[in-house]
């Protein structure tokens, strides 16, 4: 299946989040991501929102970042 | 690769009537469920109707049923997949099959929640594509696009009565489908 879409808030067209890889195993989830970093090593703002966003919706799942260009 | 897919709400009124429609006016294709297996024995030889009656809608799209769509003059090819245990376990997917397509099964999870289903293709293939196209047409036929979904009549019906229209129900409401959303 392609990639997973996470809708945004109300179910409209913008604002949508599509994980790089969603898997699945005996009734659990696990999202990876790739983000882009800060000079320090840590996520830039907008990939820390995205993922704050992510997990909010998806409660209970497991989101992991992964570094771009690492 | 650009992958391309359609998000659609569907009861199962609605699923059997787009399987009704399906069954008169798209090409001849062959119905296997997807996934990863313990035995190479793929479930196959049963209508759509007859492959998805049985399935329980589970709360979270990710875990429901994929439906490998494939062509009926092309082989389906079992890929092995060796676990870091020894065991190998059997993947029937699109990998190994660039004329294909999946669909995602949607459909009523429990009293007032509706899951959201897909159709998709990963391949850039030619027959992939038309298939692609034959599925989403005639989902789009009896369908109003909401958002990002293609909500079906029986859905349209459901949401319009406070039934929760969503892709995981352990996501806050305010995810959820909305009349209003654009």
């Amino acid at each position: 299946m392609p990639e997973e879409y996470l809708p945004p808030i109300g179910g409209g067209r913008q604002g949508g989040a599509y994980p790089d890889i969603t898997a699945t195993k005996d009734g659990r989830t696990l999202r990876i991501n790739s983000v882009d970093m800060n000079k320090n090593g840590t996520p830039t703002k907008r990939e820390r929102t995205n993922a704050a966003r992510i997990r909010q919706q998806t409660q209970g799942d497991h989101l992991l970042l992964i570094p771009k260009n690492n | 690769m650009k992958s391309k897919l359609v998000f659609y709400f569907a009861d199962d009124s609605d699923l059997s009537k787009y399987i009704r429609q399906l069954d008169s006016s798209v090409s001849k294709v062959e119905f296997y469920k997807a996934g990863m297996f313990d035995t190479p024995e793929p479930e196959f030889g049963m209508s759509l109707s007859e492959m998805i009656k049985n399935e329980t809608i589970h709360s979270d799209w990710n875990h429901n049923t994929k439906v490998l769509v494939l062509p009926t003059h092309i082989d389906l090819v079992i890929r092995k997949v060796p676990q870091r245990n020894g065991v190998i376990r059997y993947a029937i997917d699109q990998r190994e099959h660039p004329s294909s397509i999946i669909l995602k099964i949607g459909g009523i999870h429990s009293e007032g929640i509706l899951i959201a289903g897909a159709i998709g293709t990963i391949n850039n293939d030619e027959i992939s594509i038309n298939l692609f196209k034959e599925f989403t047409a005639v989902l789009k036929k009896q369908s109003k696009k909401i958002g990002s979904f293609y909500v079906a009549e029986g859905a349209y019906e459901k949401l319009k009565n406070n039934c929760r229209l969503t892709t995981n129900s352990r996501s806050p409401k305010e995810y959820d489908l909305s009349l209003t959303a654009v």
